[in-house]
């Protein structure tokens, strides 16, 4: 639900059709004050602002203030004062916060997020439970699939991270649909009501205030089983208050037994867990835990299935990225049988210039502005600046060192003819996007050049060089996160 | 939301069949359903609840109920002292039972971990075997001799991994790690407004119309054909979650679009919030006044089967031509029930081309439902149709998106969507551009013999995702921008990009371009 932030689960969980009619209508996509938004410079730079009447945001591209943003449909491009450039403003997503947030913890990422939202089989309505909540990262897109109508009740052992999981979830209006609590999960479970055998020598639900005793009657009624309390030396206390059906349904809702559509744990020691697991799922009930090591997965598999679960599976995923650019790649030569090498004068060679030495260049050849356009691919959309100190080129996502091309200068006359190439440049655009245009970014794009060299060598030397759009996987790339092993409550 | 969780008369399963045969599966208490040569009734299944497991009771008469989950007694293997360096493969010699003698303990009665126990006495190599070998051995026999089927919940989940197992040419190869990676890079969530097209069986549709539970729009689009979303019937959607999708081609939400836009322009206000009162009515009315290019089956003419709970599907477009209705991702298992329901399907298929003449205003189709989006586009869309070259169809989708809306496409193949990508990049219409491929590994997980697993699949196809923005500073995104606009200063230099938004830049000199040495 795009409106996750803004409305949030405010609006949804009340009324789910005059939220939803609320997010569609035109002028809720513009921005307005209190709004969370997503500043983007470029992919690795991006920060979340909250927008205030008198707020700024400065950067290098420039001076803003929050206040021209206002009314501005999320998307725009805002220029800043300074003439510098611009930053886009997008609408959040938990997408978008998981790369933005701030880690209080090591986080869960997209490839295992969307694994686990998609495994769990998580659709609105649902009650999910997750533990522990660390920085939140998997609970805004946890939210985002049981809202409206559904739960997510996360617990955190660490007090004051807790808190802050809970008021940044105040902040982005998430509070009708997820419960922060501070617990200790793997010494106490999840909070049950019939703790028979449950997480062995533990009072389950030791921490839970006392129930009423309109509750109590309501248990009775629904759930008679769990009462056999006394007998299992269960720590429940019934007082002997009366309160209102609404304030017994909300005593009673802290207790899972029973009641849960799926649960994810990312936890040391899940197996500790799991008998509690199966007590709070329903049945056909599903469940993930998230481990880096396999040996925290054997033991999570043999407790699994040792309590009733079925239909395990361990997977790891990754998403590999690929990076995309404009590559010109070089033909054999027909007219005159010769091989016409990548070493003649106005090639390219590609190498890595992070202990580039001061004499080599930095040099351009005739295509080479649409070349190094496609190389610097990011660069588009970045922030615009016009800023000249900056002149390395920089890579795609998450790969440091940077990439440029370099050629090694074997002539003067070639540094003369690049001078020359380098003043016509905008004439060498308009070829080289015309060629673009007529033919598309997918075709082969022939286009004769003569390198000076060879012109001078052999007239009849013509090399050709077809200029493609390639992808290839990035080389940095991540190894591991952790295992997901699910499993589904036989039922 | 009380999601249903018993077995209903008329609901659809996905029958799985010792986990290696899946099919859809209506359950009728009168109905049958073939197991092997085996034909049982299926009154058992109704009543029970999703995810239930029956074994075909020991005379194969009829299926009976399992308690616990099979298989639980995994061999804590102790010794790991024996090796294989004594056993000789002599083909079937080294089991001492014929076939004939099999097939008679079968027809017994003994049940079949009786029969396994025989089998394993009876082989000449069991005792010496490795305890894991032993292990593997029993299982592998269990497989063959107890029929196991349980009755899965048809979830975008299940559907997906049956499709992808079975059938993946079908789905051009989407795994449900790369669908649950587009489920989230493309926002998906419910309220939200979603624009789909799905070329792959509906699986992505039904995964969509899932996430949505009822709340926001989905719209199913297609440029020129419709496409066959079948899977979609099979999901038990209730009233609620199907009134959310509506089906329009790309031409006509274009043209509404600019009806919408001019409206606005004109200062007709739009009011969204009459529309919601009538949420059920216009879905219904939208499909039926569609062209003709896109039979449905409306809500209210029900086949014999359904009791209310078919889901709408959109068929394909040639008139009389046969639904590819595909129940089954192998070859076809025709029991009684599924035939039931293809005739079925067929008679209101025909209703509904006969009777809905051709409707000569493409906008009144889309156009009550779109009065709920406003103009402001989709805030979401997931383009899966691989056969579509993905930079034309970008081309033609883009504008119908809301500014900041997460949109993805998915392709078995890498190139296209590196083209497309590319092509956005330099016009500028998208950033957080990122070309994926979702990797996943299986693990087999045992005590002593944990390990990746040995067979595993090789591709789950490509996703490219990416954000939408305005192209110029504050515009709406319909004021017919075109995506591919051969402004030159568009695709030209980094500096130059800028004119066309910041008007008061002076510094497009040539030779200084943003990330270029000078010399």
């Amino acid at each position: 639900m795009y409106a996750i932030f803004r409305d949030g689960g405010q609006g949804v969980a009340n009324t789910a059709d005059s939220g939803a009619a609320r997010s569609l209508s035109v002028s809720d996509r513009n921005i307005r004050t209190g709004d969370l938004v997503i500043v983007y410079e470029s992919p690795q730079a991006m920060k979340a602002v909250t927008i205030t009447e008198n707020g700024r945001y400065d950067n290098r591209f420039g001076n803003f203030a929050m206040k021209d943003w206002i009314g501005k449909p999320y998307g725009s491009k805002v220029y800043g004062k300074g003439g510098k450039g611009w930053v886009t403003l997008l609408e959040p997503t938990p997408e978008l916060w998981t790369l933005v947030l701030r880690h209080r913890t090591q986080i869960l990422y997209i490839a295992d997020i969307s694994m686990i939202c998609f495994n769990l089989e998580l659709k609105p309505g649902h009650v999910v439970l997750e533990s522990g909540t660390g920085s939140a990262s998997l609970t805004h897109s946890l939210a985002r699939a049981v809202a409206p109508g559904g739960h997510v009740y996360t617990y955190e052992f660490h007090k004051e991270r807790a808190d802050e999981a809970r008021k940044e979830l105040e902040a982005h209006r998430l509070q009708l649909v997820v419960t922060v609590t501070h617990r200790d999960i793997m010494a106490l479970g999840f909070p049950v009501l019939n703790t028979a055998s449950a997480v062995k020598g533990q009072p389950v639900i030791s921490a839970a205030p006392p129930l009423s005793s309109t509750a109590m009657e309501v248990l009775a009624a629904s759930a008679p089983e769990v009462m056999r309390l006394e007998d299992e030396g269960a720590t429940v206390n019934p007082c002997n208050e009366v309160v209102s059906e609404a304030d017994a349904a909300a005593q009673l809702s802290i207790y899972h037994d029973g009641n849960v559509d799926a649960i994810f744990l990312d936890l040391p020691g899940p197996w500790k867990v799991v008998e509690n697991a199966a007590r709070c799922l329903k049945p056909n009930g599903r469940f993930c835990s998230f481990s880096p090591c396999i040996e925290q997965v054997q033991r999570t598999s043999e407790e699994l299935r040792r309590h009733g679960f079925t239909d395990m599976h361990t997977v790891e995923v990754l998403l590999r990225e690929y990076e995309v650019s404009a590559e010109r790649l070089y033909e054999c030569s027909r007219s005159t049988g010769r091989d016409v090498t990548v070493h003649e004068p106005g090639s390219l060679q590609l190498r890595n210039i992070s202990n580039a030495d001061e004499n080599t260049l930095l040099l351009q050849d005739e295509a080479a502005p649409l070349q190094e356009r496609e190389n610097l691919k990011e660069e588009q959309d970045h922030a615009g600046s016009y800023d000249d100190a900056k002149m390395t080129p920089r890579i795609r996502n998450h790969i440091d060192s940077p990439r440029g091309v370099e050629v090694d200068t074997a002539s003067k006359a070639d540094s003369q003819s690049h001078k020359r190439r380098r003043t016509e440049e905008h004439g060498h655009d308009d070829e080289a996007a015309s060629c673009l245009e007529a033919h598309g970014p997918a075709h082969v794009n022939l286009k004769a050049t003569r390198g000076p060299k060879a012109a001078l060598e052999d007239t009849k030397t013509l090399s050709f060089h077809t200029t493609s759009v390639l992808c290839r996987p990035c080389v940095k790339a991540r190894g591991h996160t952790g295992y997901l092993i699910f499993a589904r409550k036989f039922v | 939301m009380d999601d249903n969780c018993m077995i209903r008369e008329g609901d659809s399963i996905i029958f799985d069949e010792r986990g290696e045969k899946m099919s859809f599966m209506k359950v009728k208490a009168s109905g049958k359903v073939k197991v092997g040569k085996l034909t049982l009734s299926m009154q058992p299944f109704v009543g029970a609840p999703f995810g239930a497991m029956f074994e075909v009771s020991a005379d194969g008469k009829e299926f009976q109920r399992l308690k616990r989950p099979p298989g639980e007694e995994v061999t804590n293997v102790l010794d790991t002292e024996r090796d294989n360096s004594n056993l000789l493969d002599r083909n079937t010699d080294n089991q001492k039972l014929s076939h004939d003698e099999i097939e008679a303990l079968k027809q017994s009665g003994k049940s079949g971990s009786e029969i396994i126990a025989e089998l394993c006495n009876n082989s000449a190599t069991f005792e010496s075997k490795t305890e894991f070998s032993q292990d593997k051995y029993k299982r592998k026999k269990a497989k063959k001799y107890m029929i196991h089927v349980t009755l899965r919940k048809p979830t975008a989940r299940a559907i997906c991994q049956a499709y992808y197992d079975k059938g993946p040419q079908r789905v051009f190869n989407l795994r449900f790690d790369s669908l649950a990676a587009m489920l989230s890079l493309a926002n998906i969530g419910a309220g939200g407004t979603a624009l789909v097209i799905d070329n792959c069986m509906g699986v992505v549709l039904g995964a969509v119309m899932e996430r949505m539970g009822g709340h926001g729009i989905v719209c199913n689009a297609h440029v020129d054909m419709a496409y066959s979303c079948d899977v979609i019937k099979s999901m038990n959607f209730t009233e609620k979650e199907r009134s959310v999708l509506f089906s329009s081609s790309v031409g006509s939400l274009k043209k509404a679009f600019q009806e919408q836009v001019s409206k606005l322009e004109a200062g007709v206000t739009l009011h969204s919030n009459q529309c919601i009162t009538e949420e059920a009515e216009p879905v219904a009315s939208c499909m039926e006044d569609s062209k003709l290019s896109e039979p449905t089956l409306a809500t209210s003419t029900s086949d014999a089967c359904d009791h209310g709970r078919t889901a709408n599907g959109v068929l394909p477009t040639v008139p009389g031509t046969v639904p590819s209705v595909d129940n089954n991702f192998q070859a076809v298992n025709t029991s009684c029930t599924e035939v039931a329901l293809i005739d079925a399907g067929m008679a209101s298929l025909k209703t509904a081309s006969t009777s809905k003449t051709h409707s000569g205003s493409s906008t009144g189709a889309a156009a009550p439902c779109l009065l709920k989006l406003g103009s402001a586009g989709f805030s979401s869309c997931i383009l899966a149709a691989p056969r579509m070259n993905p930079t034309s169809l970008m081309s033609q989708v883009l504008p119908l998106l809301a500014p900041s809306a997460a949109f993805v496409l998915y392709s078995p193949w890498s190139q296209p969507l590196a083209e497309c990508m590319h092509q956005l990049q330099t016009s500028k219409s998208a950033v957080l551009l990122q070309l994926h491929e979702s990797w996943m590994r299986p693990h087999q997980v045992l005590p002593m013999r944990t390990h990746p697993e040995m067979m595993c699949s090789g591709t789950g196809g490509y996703i490219l995702s990416g954000i939408k923005v305005c192209t110029s500073d504050g515009s709406t995104p319909l004021t017919g921008d075109s995506l591919y606009s051969s402004k030159p200063s568009s695709i030209h230099t980094l500096g130059a990009g800028a004119t066309e938004c910041a008007p008061d830049c002076t510094k497009n000199l040539p030779g200084r371009k943003r990330g270029r040495k000078n010399y």
